[in-house]
């Protein structure tokens, strides 16, 4: 036999609570009209970063794709043209392909890289409609403005020496 | 190969038990003549002792005294090495830079002078020492080296190598 | 041989026995105690530049460095010892101190003995302050190789290698003390045959090869134990294969073969493959146009033919060179099972013989030989790692070196040059042997000469370019008769293709089956059904891996041949002079995308691994014969397994009765053993036709990894001919024969003999076989090009 005087008691508890919340800043977010408010070290979407010359960190060294756990990273070098080099040194990245579907964001490439070209920013709002168009090329990796790198990843934007990588 | 370059080239040889021998002479030889080795030179050698050319630019460009391209008549080697050094050398080379408008392994636009840095002459207890073709000065300051410069322009240089 | 002596020592504690006289390094290895190395390689003599194998010896008040130092009885070696360790962290810090932070970018990366030993040896960090030592880097060294100047820790393997297994000298260690660089006279090319062996042995990043520059890191590569066939000495190596497609080959040594060496041809052709020119699809000629087609319609329309011709018997069969030992089986099997004809020949050039029927020599026999007679092959031309052997016998062990043929040929080393006709040649040997046999006197200065050198020599190796059948057979009475009297020797035949002994050892010989087995009834030599086909005898030809349009000695028979025979099909990898005549083109597999086995000049069968896969409309020779036979109702005779194959043949030839001595591959009855006289009044010259190692049709013609090397089609006089036809040096000039003419430009200087003019053979754009008979002769009265006012000025 149910106890009407207790189960009214539960109802006015029950709207108490949710009448409290309903005050209470919410714990969602408008998401896309908001940012995501994201950890300081969350690992999202790569980024191929440049120098502030505009020439690309990437060397093309794979050591990014031996790094990588999932076998997601597919990178062909190729060889600068002295009169129009795309990156310091020698040796550029050709081709730079990473599987998002296949990665699994953990960052080891970041850690691999010698020339901090490769970084993991906070997107990670990449969903699609083809696996195709979710292996991301240079064309999604690269960034584009040389001056937007800093307020993607503060992290070590330019800590490590163009020098290191020409070997000047 | 001119005929008396050959005839000379032949009498080096026949001075030694391997013909290999001769060739250090015979690019001093021509350098004498021609005021370095000249590519001809080591070709010629080459041939006249019986080695690939490529054997002797290696040899020809280990000894620094056989020059690979014109040098000046009057080759300047200042010591660097620590006993000079300690004596002041810096300054001197410095100084005669200055005065010769060159720098280190260089030769005057006039081709007169060719300046040097090089390794220990041997002279410690007279420090800094300079040598000049085969002449060895010692003790030499800034205000040593313009006297040493005005007796050189005045006289013809010594020779740069000694005779082989 | 004098007996060794064994010695006993300790190496960190372990018991080991090596002959006396081994080196410390040698001693450990047999242990598998691994002691660092640089400058130390096997194959050359020890140096002690690099410091890094320090060892501590007891006894010894110092390290000693363990590549120099010989074993001696009882000798206690420690090498891993904190003594040891310090020394090595020592030197590597060192070797370090000017070394650049390339290893990202450097091809060496991942592979590189100066990386794996710093991770094992060395310190973690230097301790060098000041900027490190700046020298030039990427330096053209030449048309194979970019070398880095600041990565070389100048241990001078290169050099060496260039100085004591090469030869040739060029490549050497300019400057001095921490300038030294590596270089050759004037900043010139470093180029030679076996340039990219260097790349091969810098134990650091400083020599890399521009065909792999940047291409891949190490592990990314696939490795496949493969066997070149660029030429018949059948070197091992390995191809190194990413995403499907070639990168680059590297050495797998074999000792009995290449002794660890590979030459730029071999090293090199392979990018041909990813060429326009690369044969993709099947072509059937349709209007007149070779268009693509599917592979079904190229086997429905060549069985057709092909069985039509066979019924009549009007066919043959021509090729087998360049197939593997299983596809020249099935390519005898379907000329002779199906077709039901022995008209098969893999012979398309001037070479007739690929073995010698007696007294076949090893290669190692090179060794330790101590008179080589080449006749007529040109080694470094037509087998550069056969060649390698040769110069280090002549150098090393002070081998006599006897070249008998029409021309002097460019040698590394010191040879007596015997000028002799090469049809006469066969004339001097059978002269000799008398000679040898009774103890007559030979006539002549030279064989005077020859026949002392062959009294006082103990082994005697010659090498044949299996061209003339006098010569051969006269080669083979001289040995038989040194080897009557107690001496050693052999004969090597050169093949004119990669597989020319295996397409002869499985039958593709119109006379002879699997395993040498004499038929009974022989078919038409290539010779003969190029005749026939000339003529409108045979209605049909299947061409696999043959170009005779380029390569037969009569070019002009061959060419009215190609196209007067109504139905022609050709397999090949590339387009070739050949398949341009074509009605039917097959696109042939190559090497690296099938599997099977090879057999080299000395009768060595190797095995070969897949490297790659072909593309998707491309055969394998083996799936085309096959494909054709069930075309014709006989798929049962065929299979295209490899291995299926294999078995069938070694049945086959284990079954067979060659004759003894072996029975020969028919010749062609156009074929004189006799060499043409010289036209005394030099109003014609005799052709003699100059292989080059990067000359030819097909790959070689098409790869651009080759293309730097490719020689310039030429004609050589000598010194006094040039004078009386008023030639000069690069002077253009006209050669004319009975049944064509080329022009090419001029050489003159002394190979050449007078009379001659030697005309580099098998190129495309200057076909040598316009001038040639069937029997590889050809007098041709020579033109100078009118000179251009603008070199008149």
């Amino acid at each position: 036999m149910i106890n009407p005087i207790k189960a009214a008691v539960g109802i006015v508890v029950g709207l108490a609570t949710t009448l409290k919340y309903l005050f209470q800043k919410k714990s969602t977010i408008d998401y896309p009209r908001e940012p995501y408010p994201h950890p300081e070290r969350f690992r999202g979407v790569h980024e191929l970063r440049k120098y502030d010359d505009g020439m690309e960190r990437c060397i093309g060294c794979e050591l990014c794709a031996v790094a990588c756990p999932a076998n997601a990273i597919t990178v062909i070098g190729a060889e600068n043209d002295p009169a129009k080099p795309v990156s310091p040194g020698e040796r550029y990245g050709y081709r730079y392909e990473i599987d998002m579907l296949r990665c699994i964001f953990c960052g080891w490439c970041e850690e691999a890289c010698p020339t901090d070209a490769i970084v993991l920013t906070p997107r990670f709002d990449i969903a699609d409609f083809t696996r195709q168009r979710l292996v991301f090329g240079k064309d999604k990796l690269v960034v584009r403005d040389p001056y937007t790198q800093h307020l993607a990843n503060t992290e070590s934007a330019v800590e490590t020496d163009p020098g290191v990588a020409s070997g000047q | 190969m001119t005929p008396e370059r050959l005839a000379r080239g032949h009498e080096l040889v026949a001075r030694y038990p391997r013909p290999q021998s001769a060739l250090v002479p015979f690019l001093q030889y021509c350098q004498e003549q021609d005021g370095y080795v000249t590519l001809q030179a080591m070709r010629d050698a080459a041939e006249l002792v019986g080695i690939t050319p490529g054997e002797v630019e290696s040899i020809a460009s280990f000894y620094t005294l056989l020059f690979k391209a014109p040098a000046g008549k009057h080759i300047v080697q200042v010591c660097r090495t620590l006993s000079c050094m300690l004596r002041g050398a810096e300054d001197l080379q410095a100084y005669i830079k200055r005065r010769l408008g060159i720098g280190h392994l260089e030769t005057s636009a006039d081709g007169q002078y060719y300046y040097e840095e090089v390794e220990c002459l041997a002279a410690c207890d007279r420090a800094p020492c300079l040598q000049h073709n085969l002449e060895y000065h010692y003790d030499v300051t800034p205000a040593s080296f313009d006297k040493l410069l005005d007796s050189w322009q005045a006289s013809a240089p010594a020779p740069a190598m000694p005779a082989e | 041989m004098s007996e060794t002596k064994m010695v006993k020592l300790l190496i960190d504690g372990q018991e080991v026995t090596v002959p006396d006289g081994t080196l410390v390094v040698e001693a450990a290895k047999q242990l598998g105690t691994q002691i660092p190395v640089y400058c130390y390689h096997p194959k050359m003599d020890p140096v002690g530049l690099c410091r890094i194998c320090l060892v501590e010896i007891e006894k010894a008040p110092k390290l000693q460095i363990a590549c120099s130092t010989r074993v001696t009885e009882g000798m206690v070696v420690r090498t891993m010892s904190p003594k040891v360790a310090e020394a090595r962290r020592g030197v590597l810090e060192f070797l370090l101190l000017n070394h650049p932070l390339d290893c990202p970018i450097c091809d060496k990366g991942g592979e590189c003995d100066l990386q794996d030993f710093t991770m094992e040896y060395g310190p973690g960090a230097s301790r060098l302050t000041e900027p490190k030592l700046h020298k030039p880097k990427r330096v053209d060294l030449g048309p194979t190789i970019v070398l880095d100047e600041e990565r070389c820790i100048l241990c001078r393997r290169c050099t060496r290698f260039d100085n004591e297994i090469a030869q040739e000298r060029n490549l050497v260690v300019v400057e001095r003390g921490h300038n030294s660089l590596i270089g050759t006279i004037d900043g010139g090319d470093y180029e030679s045959y076996f340039s990219g062996n260097t790349t091969e042995i810098c134990p650091v990043g400083a020599l890399t090869s521009k065909a792999y520059r940047f291409r891949a890191r190490p592990w990314d590569l696939s490795h496949a134990d493969s066997v070149c066939t660029q030429c018949s000495v059948g070197c091992n190596y390995r191809v190194d294969a990413r995403f499907g497609n070639i990168m680059r080959t590297f050495t797998r040594e074999n000792s009995d073969v290449d002794g660890g060496w590979i030459c730029d041809r071999g090293r090199y052709t392979f990018n041909y493959l990813y060429e326009p020119a690369r044969l993709r699809e099947p072509l059937v000629r349709r209007d007149g146009d070779l268009e693509r087609a599917s592979f079904a319609e190229a086997v429905a329309l060549t069985a057709e033919k092909l069985g039509a011709a066979a019924a009549a018997g009007r066919a043959g069969v021509i090729g087998g060179g360049r197939l593997s030992d299983e596809e020249a089986f099935a390519l005898q099997l379907f000329a002779r099972k199906v077709l039901g004809t022995n008209n098969i020949d893999h012979r398309a050039r001037l070479q007739r013989y690929a073995s010698p029927a007696r007294f076949g020599a090893r290669l190692r026999d090179l060794d330790d030989a101590d008179l080589i007679l080449m006749f007529g092959a040109i080694t470094p031309e037509q087998a550069p790692i056969l060649d390698l052997r040769i110069r280090r016998a002549v150098a090393r062990n002070a081998a006599h070196l006897v070249f008998v043929g029409p021309f002097k040929p460019d040698l590394a080393v010191p040879f007596h040059y015997v000028e002799y006709a090469t049809g006469a040649i066969g004339d001097l040997m059978e002269a000799l042997a008398d000679a040898l046999k009774r103890g007559a006197q030979p006539q002549g200065a030279f064989a005077i000469d020859l026949a002392r050198n062959l009294n006082e020599a103990s082994k005697i190796v010659a090498v044949h370019n299996g061209r003339n059948p006098v010569a051969a057979s006269a080669l083979e009475q001289l040995i038989e008769t040194l080897l009557a009297v107690g001496k050693r020797g052999g004969i090597l035949v050169v093949g004119s293709q990669g597989n020319a002994r295996g397409a002869e050892a499985v039958g593709c010989v119109p006379n002879l089956g699997p395993g040498y087995a004499p038929l009974a009834n022989a078919g038409m030599t290539t010779a003969e059904m190029l005749t026939a086909a000339a003529n409108g005898k045979l209605d049909a030809l299947f061409i696999a891996g043959a170009n005779p349009a380029l390569t037969f000695p009569d070019g002009a028979l061959a060419r009215k041949a190609l196209e007067s025979v109504p139905f022609l099909a050709v397999a090949e990898q590339v387009m070739t002079e050949t398949a341009a005549y074509a009605n039917v083109v097959f696109a042939a597999a190559s090497q690296f995308e099938k599997r099977g086995h090879v057999t080299n000049l000395e009768g060595r069968r190797q095995a070969f691994a897949q490297a790659v896969e072909a593309p998707i409309y491309v055969a394998t020779d083996a799936a085309i014969v096959s494909a054709l036979a069930s075309a014709l109702n006989k798929p049962d005779v065929l299979d295209d397994d490899p291995d299926w194959l294999f078995s069938r043949l070694q049945a086959v030839e284990q079954a067979a009765k060659p004759a003894e001595p072996l029975a020969r591959p028919k010749l062609d009855p156009s074929v004189t053993a006799h060499g043409d006289n010289l036209d005394a009044q030099r109003k014609t010259f005799t052709v003699v036709p100059v292989p080059k190692l990067y000359a030819g049709g097909g790959p070689s013609l098409h790869d651009p990894g080759l293309a730097p090397m490719r020689p310039q089609a030429r004609a050589s006089f000598h010194e006094d001919d040039a004078l009386l036809l008023g030639i000069a040096q690069d002077r253009v000039v006209t050669l004319t024969g009975p049944n064509g003419s080329i022009t090419v430009a001029a050489n003159v200087g002394t190979s050449a003999a007078v009379g001659t003019v030697l005309v580099t053979a098998d190129m495309p754009e200057a076909p040598v076989n316009r001038l040639l008979d069937a029997s590889g002769r050809g007098r041709v009265t020579v033109t100078p090009a009118p000179l251009r006012k603008e070199a008149l000025a």
